[in-house]
C-alpha cells in the first residue's frame, strides 16, 4: 500500500497547479455544458408551454427516425424536460464527450509533451501523480457541471427529480469520456494523436448509436452514447446507465494507471518506427509542406464526413417509410420528401467537418510560427506570400474535398437504399451549394490567423456557431442577424430553400477580399519567433 | 579599418528595434566583409538574435539602415534568402518527420542544396536520418539544421549559436567544415558564446551589449587596446623602463639571481618595453596578453563604448 501512496506523492500539488494553469479551460468547459443545457431548457419552456403543442412535437419530431438518429431516443417528450433533453441531443452528444476527452488530454499528455511533467516529476512527485492529478481535475469539472446543470435546469422549473437525473447523467457521460481521454493520454505519444483517436471514438460511438436509434433496433447498450438517453430522466428514470458509466470509467482509469506505472516518461506504448532517410522533392514546396503536415487531419475529417454521409444515407429509407405511412409529417416538417430532412441535417454535419478541416489547417500554422519552424522555412528563398497562399490553397481545397466526399457518400447510399437517382443529385447539389460558404470560412480562418495566434480561436467559434444555427436556431429562437453570422445560413437552408445565388456571389467576393487582406497582413508583420 | 561598401555583404547602421517599451536594438552597427568569418558576440539578451532576425526580414526595423548583398532585408527578403543559409540557435523540427525529411524539406525550400554534400555531411556529423525528429536530442536537432544549411551552395551562412548542444567531437567537425567553406571564399556570420570556437574561426568580431555595438575589429585589434602583463627575471635592473610612455604598474623585487620585474604595458609600448627588458639579459621572460575570456568579460560587464576597443563603434575608417 505504501508503494501506491508513494507513487501518488505530489498529486494534490499537481492538481492545484493544473487548476491554476488551466482554469480557463476548466471554467469554459463547465460553463459551456451547463450553459447550453440551461439555454435550451429556457427556450423550450417558452416555445412549448402548453401540452397540446408538446404532444404534437412528440407525434412528429419524436417519431421521426431522422430526428431520433441525430438526437438519440426521446423519453417523456410530452414534458418540457423531455423535449429539452431531446433537443440538446445532437450537439450535446458530440460536444460533451469531445470536451471531456480534450480536458483529460490537456491535463496529462499535453503537459508531458511540453516537457513540464519531466520537470515536476524530477521533484518529490510519484509516477502516478500526474495521472491522478488529471483525474482529480476531471472529477472536479464533472462535479461542477452536474451541480450547475442541476441549478440551471431546476431554476427554469423542470421537476427536481428529472433535473437531478439529467445532471447526474451528463456528469457520468463526461466522466466516462474523460476516462477514455486519460487512457488515450497514456497510449498516444503526442496529444494530437490522442485528440484524433478521441474524435474517432466519439464519432464511432455516435454513428453506431445513430444507426441503432434511426433504425429502431433493440440494442441501446451497444454505444455509450445510447446509455445516455436511457437514463430517461424525464420519463421513468433507470439506474443501469449510471452503473454502466461508472464501472466503465473505473476500468478505464485503472487501465490508464496500469500503463502509467509501466511506461517510460515521455513515451507512449505505440512505438514510432524509423522513417524514410530522405524527403520527397515535393516536401520542399509550400503546398507539399502544407499537405504533409495537414494530411493526417485531412484524412481523419474525410473519413468522418464519409461515415456521416453513409450512415445518414442509410437512414433516408426509414424516413421515406415514415412519410409513406403518414404524409402529413411532410407538411409538419416543411419539406418535399422524407430524404430531404435527412439530407439537410446530415449536410450541416458534413459542413462542420469541412469547416473544421479549414480552421484546423490554418491553426496548424500557430505552432509552426511559435516554434520558429515557420521562420526557418521563410529564411529560405520562398516568399511569405507564396508560402501563405500555397498553404491556404491546400487547406481550402481539402475543406471542399471533405465537403464533397461527405455529400457524395450521403448521395450514393441514399440512392442505393431508395433506388432514386434524384437523392444523389440532391445531395451533390447541396454539397456544391455549400462549397462557397466553406471556402469563405477557410478565408476567414486565414485572416484571423494572419492577425495573430490569439485570434485563431475565433475560427473555432465560427464553426461552433454554424453548428448551433444549423441545429438549435429554432430551439434557441435566435434572431435573424445572429443566424446570419453562419455563412451556411446566408445561402439558404438546403435542400428545402432555393440556393440564394446573390448570397453565394457576395460570400465568394468577401472570401476573396479576406484572403487578400490576410496576405497583406502576413507580409507586413513581424514573425513571432524564428 | 572598415572595408568599402561593395565588399561588405552585411551592412547595418544604427539599427533600432523596439518591442513595446523595450528597446531590443538601440543603434546597433554590424559590418560583415565578403570572405570573412565574422564573430558576433554579446551576453544573453543583448540583441544578437534580434539583429539576425531583422537581417532575415523576419522583423521590421524601427530605424536604421540594413542591407544584405546590397539589398533590403524586408523588401527583397526572398532574393536575399536565395543566397544565404541560416541555422537558428534553438532548432525546432517537425516532430513527425524524420531528420532526413527535415533536411530535404529545408533544402527543397532553399533550392540550392547539393545532395552529395548533404550525404557527406550526414556522415561526418554522424546523424541517423531515419529517426523521427521528436526522438532527437538537442544536439541532434542542431545537427539536422547544420546539415541542411551547410550543404547549400550559398555565399553567406548566418549561424545563430549553431553549436549549442553539440559534443566536443562534433564541435571540432563543425569547425573543420566552416574552415573549409571559408577557404572556398564563403562568408560566415557566426553568433557564438564558445570563445575557443570564435578564436579558432573568426577573422573579425563584433561585440554588442544592450542592443548597441561596443566594439568591432580583428582579435589582434581588440587586444591592442588592452594591457599586456610582462614578467621577467633579469641579471640587473633594466634602464629606461620608467621613461617609456604606456608602461605602468612597474615593480622590482630583489631575487637571488638578479631582479624580478613586473610591469603592465599598452600595445604601443610593448616593443620598447620588451627591448628594454631584453637588454638587461633576462633569464626568463613571460609576456601575457589578456585572455579572450578577460577581454569579453570586460566588454560584457560594464565597459562603455570605446574602452579597450580597437575602433569606436561604427567609426568611419
Amino acid at each position: 500500500m505504501s508503494r501506491i501512496s508513494s507513487q501518488l506523492a505530489g498529486t494534490l500539488g499537481l492538481f492545484r497547479l493544473g487548476l491554476r494553469s488551466g482554469w480557463l479551460g476548466v471554467a469554459g468547459t463547465i460553463l459551456l455544458v451547463a450553459g447550453l443545457i440551461t439555454a435550451v431548457a429556457i427556450s423550450i419552456d417558452s416555445l412549448f408551454s402548453n401540452l397540446a403543442e408538446r404532444q404534437q412535437y412528440e407525434a412528429t419530431l419524436g417519431e421521426s427516425p431522422a430526428s431520433q438518429a441525430f438526437n438519440g431516443r426521446g423519453y417523456g417528450l410530452d414534458t418540457i424536460g423531455g423535449i429539452t433533453a431531446y433537443e440538446v441531443g445532437f450537439l450535446g452528444q458530440l460536444l460533451f464527450p469531445l470536451l471531456a476527452v480534450h480536458l483529460a488530454l490537456r491535463h496529462t499528455r499535453r503537459e508531458e509533451e511540453a516537457g513540464r511533467t519531466e520537470l515536476v516529476t524530477a521533484t518529490r512527485v510519484g509516477r502516478l501523480g500526474p495521472l491522478a492529478a488529471g483525474l482529480l481535475i476531471v472529477l472536479f469539472t464533472v462535479t461542477a457541471i452536474g451541480i450547475l446543470t442541476f441549478a440551471g435546469t431546476a431554476s427554469v422549473g423542470l421537476p427536481l427529480a428529472g433535473a437531478g437525473w439529467y445532471s447526474v447523467g451528463t456528469a457520468a457521460l463526461m466522466l466516462f469520456f474523460a476516462s477514455l481521454g486519460l487512457v488515450l493520454g497514456q497510449v498516444a505519444q503526442s496529444a494530437r494523436t490522442g485528440y484524433l483517436a478521441g474524435l474517432a471514438a466519439v464519432t464511432a460511438a455516435f454513428l453506431i448509436r445513430a444507426l441503432i436509434d434511426g433504425s429502431g433496433w433493440d440494442a441501446v447498450w451497444a454505444s455509450p452514447l445510447g446509455w445516455f438517453a436511457e437514463f430517461r430522466p424525464f420519463g421513468e428514470p433507470q439506474v443501469w446507465p449510471l452503473a454502466a458509466f461508472l464501472v466503465s470509467a473505473v476500468v478505464l482509469v485503472a487501465g490508464a494507471g496500469a500503463i502509467a506505472v509501466r511506461r517510460d516518461l515521455g513515451a507512449g506504448i505505440l512505438a514510432t518506427p524509423a522513417g524514410p532517410e530522405r524527403g520527397r522533392a515535393s516536401l520542399g514546396t509550400a503546398m507539399g509542406l502544407s499537405w504533409r503536415l495537414n494530411r493526417t487531419a485531412i484524412l481523419a475529417w474525410s473519413v468522418t464526413a464519409i461515415l456521416w454521409g453513409g450512415v445518414f444515407g442509410i437512414l433516408t429509407q426509414e424516413m421515406a417509410e415514415l412519410v409513406e405511412a403518414d404524409p402529413t409529417v411532410l407538411e409538419a416538417l416543411g419539406v418535399d420528401s422524407g430524404s430531404d430532412v435527412v439530407t439537410s441535417l446530415a449536410v450541416v454535419v458534413i459542413c462542420l467537418a469541412a469547416t473544421a478541416t479549414a480552421v484546423q489547417g490554418m491553426g496548424r500554422l500557430i505552432s509552426e510560427e511559435s516554434s520558429g519552424r515557420l521562420g526557418t522555412v521563410l529564411a529560405t528563398r520562398i516568399s511569405r506570400k507564396r508560402l501563405w497562399l500555397g498553404w491556404w490553397a491546400v487547406v481550402g481545397a481539402s475543406a471542399v474535398a471533405v465537403q464533397l466526399l461527405g455529400c457524395m457518400a450521403l448521395g450514393l447510399v441514399s440512392w442505393a437504399v431508395l433506388s432514386e437517382s434524384a437523392a444523389f443529385s440532391t445531395a451533390m447539389e447541396v454539397g456544391f451549394g455549400y462549397a462557397v460558404p466553406v471556402v469563405f470560412v477557410a478565408a476567414m480562418a486565414a485572416l484571423l490567423r494572419s492577425i495573430g495566434s490569439r485570434w485563431s480561436v475565433l475560427g473555432w467559434l465560427l464553426v461552433g456557431w454554424i453548428a448551433t444555427v444549423g441545429f438549435l436556431a429554432e430551439t434557441l429562437q435566435l434572431p435573424e442577424w445572429a443566424r446570419g453570422i453562419s455563412p451556411l445560413h446566408l445561402v439558404g437552408q438546403l435542400p428545402q430553400d432555393e440556393l440564394n445565388v446573390a448570397a453565394v456571389l457576395s460570400l465568394a467576393a468577401a472570401g476573396g477580399a479576406l484572403l487578400v487582406l490576410s496576405v497583406g497582413l502576413m507580409s507586413r508583420r513581424d514573425l513571432a519567433a524564428g | 579599418m572598415r572595408k568599402s561598401l561593395s565588399e561588405n555583404l552585411v551592412q547595418a547602421q544604427g539599427l533600432v528595434k523596439t518591442f513595446g517599451a523595450f528597446r531590443a536594438l538601440d543603434g546597433l552597427d554590424l559590418h560583415v566583409a565578403e570572405g570573412e568569418v565574422h564573430g558576433f558576440l554579446g551576453p544573453n539578451g543583448s540583441g544578437k538574435s534580434t539583429t539576425i532576425r531583422a537581417l532575415l526580414g523576419q522583423l521590421r526595423l524601427n530605424e536604421g539602415q540594413a542591407d544584405v548583398f546590397g539589398l533590403h532585408p524586408w523588401r527583397d527578403s526572398v532574393e536575399i534568402h536565395g543566397r544565404l543559409a541560416y541555422v537558428p540557435g534553438d532548432t525546432s523540427l517537425w516532430p513527425g518527420l524524420t531528420g532526413g525529411e527535415c533536411i530535404d524539406l529545408l533544402g527543397g525550400f532553399q533550392g540550392s542544396m547539393d545532395s552529395q554534400r548533404r550525404d557527406e555531411l550526414v556522415e561526418r556529423f554522424e546523424l541517423d536520418p531515419t529517426k523521427r525528429a521528436r526522438a532527437y536530442s538537442k544536439g541532434n536537432r542542431q545537427k539536422v539544421a547544420l546539415v541542411a544549411a551547410l550543404s547549400c551552395d550559398v555565399e553567406l551562412f548566418i549561424l545563430d549559436e549553431p553549436t549549442s548542444g553539440l559534443d566536443p567531437l562534433m564541435e571540432s567537425v563543425f569547425q573543420k567544415v566552416i574552415a573549409e567553406l571559408n577557404r572556398e571564399g564563403r562568408t560566415v556570420l557566426l553568433s557564438s558564446h564558445i570563445l575557443a570556437e570564435v578564436e579558432a574561426l573568426c577573422d573579425r568580431v563584433t561585440i554588442i551589449r544592450s542592443g548597441t555595438t561596443v566594439s568591432t575589429g580583428t582579435l589582434e585589434e581588440l587586444r591592442s587596446g588592452t594591457l599586456t602583463t610582462v614578467e621577467a627575471t633579469t641579471g640587473h635592473r633594466p634602464a629606461g623602463l620608467e621613461g617609456i610612455d604606456g608602461v605602468t604598474d612597474l615593480q622590482y623585487e630583489d631575487h637571488p639571481h638578479g631582479v624580478r620585474i613586473r610591469l603592465v604595458a599598452t600595445h604601443a609600448a610593448m616593443p620598447q618595453a620588451v627591448a628594454a627588458v631584453t637588454a638587461a639579459e633576462p633569464t626568463d621572460l613571460v609576456v601575457r596578453p589578456p585572455s579572450l575570456e578577460q577581454l569579453f568579460l570586460e566588454h560584457y560587464q560594464e565597459s562603455g563604448p570605446g574602452v579597450g576597443a580597437a575602433e569606436p563603434a561604427g567609426g568611419e575608417s
